[in-house]
């Protein structure tokens, strides 16, 4: 079964220097049929203004996972880490018993388009951490290329590791390839197109649309067009 | 609801003071409480300013009677060579004083970060919030300006916060 969340029929937040769109009920956008899909509780499509950002606020008990799509984003928080975050790169926060961070464009110039990510852990009061990996474009070009996985995963290639058993992978596909992601029985997937268009087990998607996959033995990804870039999460 | 909502005010310049209040603020929510992070309004011309100056007027907002109001604790964090009186703070503290006469901090918890200069400013901000009407937890046993320090801090401050709220409502 597949269940597709269309671009336009996402929350809307508009403060001027960010629009945001939220696949899944997140602050003032609350909608009790979109409170998340399975451990995913949020999956926020954020473009942030030049120079513009979150400022210090905190998190408890979720894995947040963040991905830029285009510009660099400047992070600091309370375990002392300052990092900047760009394209083909990945953060991984464990929020557990408590952190406080801010996020904020790291241009003055240009805007940043990131997808922000919450799972819930498998407990809580886990001890907060932070990750950082990069990676070469090419190993997303045709190929999904895992990017966080539950602790001890091995795994082909740097990635970050979470607390839940989940597998973030992303890929970017033109329009001429696919790729198939064969799901264990009992598992989930969400698709979440950040750029581009493609089709999803036969369904076409546009950038920022969703799927949510639940029995169904593989997801099979194909761009479309020019290609699209997509971020596909394997869930329980 | 009883998760209690703390107001983590500071002055910072350098960064030293903002890890502090950071640091409470993370002991905060360590004891499962909701923060709000404000910087007070530098005062003068910032021509001078450095790069953490112009970076914390960027990512911090000043406190306001709504951020004071909507508290449960109300937690100052300033330098420690600062006093009440030191301009940057002159506005925030005639907040608090107009709000405690009109009863508005009643029932709030208020506190002092522990910044170091042998605890001059716990000792020299302590009174004027407790002259406030805030209900005053000091610093931990053994304080020292220390991040660790400040976290055990925030989650003291959290937990009676909860409790305070808690011991009111029932009471009404």
């Amino acid at each position: 079964m597949i269940t597709i969340r269309k671009a336009e029929d996402r929350g809307h937040a508009d403060r001027g220097w960010l629009q945001a769109r939220h696949t899944f009920s997140f602050g003032s956008y609350q909608d009790p049929n979109h409170n998340g899909f399975r451990v995913l509780r949020v999956l926020n499509d954020d473009r942030i203004g030049a120079g513009k950002g979150f400022g210090p606020h905190a998190h408890r008990d979720m894995e947040i996972l963040t991905y830029v799509v285009d510009g660099a984003l400047a992070h600091r928080d309370s375990m002392n880490e300052r990092h900047t975050l760009g394209p083909n790169e990945v953060q991984a926060m464990s929020a557990g018993t408590g952190v406080v961070h801010s996020e904020f464009n790291a241009s003055e110039s240009e805007p940043v388009h990131s997808i922000q990510i919450w799972i819930d852990p498998t407990r809580e009061d886990l001890a907060p951490s932070y990750q950082q990996i990069g990676f070469d474009a090419a190993e997303k070009r045709g190929r999904l290329r895992l990017l966080a996985a539950p602790h001890a995963t091995p795994a082909d290639g740097t990635i970050t590791y979470i607390n839940q058993d989940v597998r973030m992978y992303v890929t970017a596909l033109g329009g001429d390839e696919q790729v198939e992601h064969r799901l264990s029985a009992g598992r989930h997937a969400w698709a979440q197109v950040v750029r581009g268009e493609v089709t999803v087990n036969g369904h076409r998607l546009k950038d920022g649309d969703g799927a949510a996959l639940s029995d169904e033995a593989a997801v099979t990804i194909a761009g479309r067009g020019d290609g699209g870039e997509v971020l596909l999460f394997d869930l329980p | 609801m009883s998760q209690p909502i703390v107001l983590i005010v500071f002055y910072s310049r350098t960064g030293r003071t903002e890890t502090l209040a950071l640091s409470h603020g993370v002991g905060a929510v360590q004891s499962r409480a909701l923060i709000r992070l404000r910087r007070v309004r530098d005062l003068g011309p910032q021509d001078d300013a450095d790069d953490e100056v112009r970076r914390m007027h960027k990512e911090y907002v000043v406190p306001t009677e709504g951020d004071v109001v909507g508290a449960d604790a109300v937690v100052v964090a300033p330098p420690a060579d600062a006093d009440p009186s030191a301009p940057e703070w002159d506005e925030f503290m005639a907040l608090l004083r107009r709000l405690g006469e009109e009863g508005r901090l009643a029932g709030k918890v208020g506190a002092v970060v522990d910044t170091g200069g042998e605890f001059s400013a716990v000792r020299l901000f302590a009174g004027p919030l407790f002259g406030c009407g805030l209900v005053l937890v000091p610093p931990v046993p053994g304080s020292s300006p220390t991040p660790e320090h400040a976290t055990a801090h925030g989650r003291l401050v959290a937990d009676i916060a909860r409790a305070l709220k808690i011991g009111l409502r029932r009471a009404d």
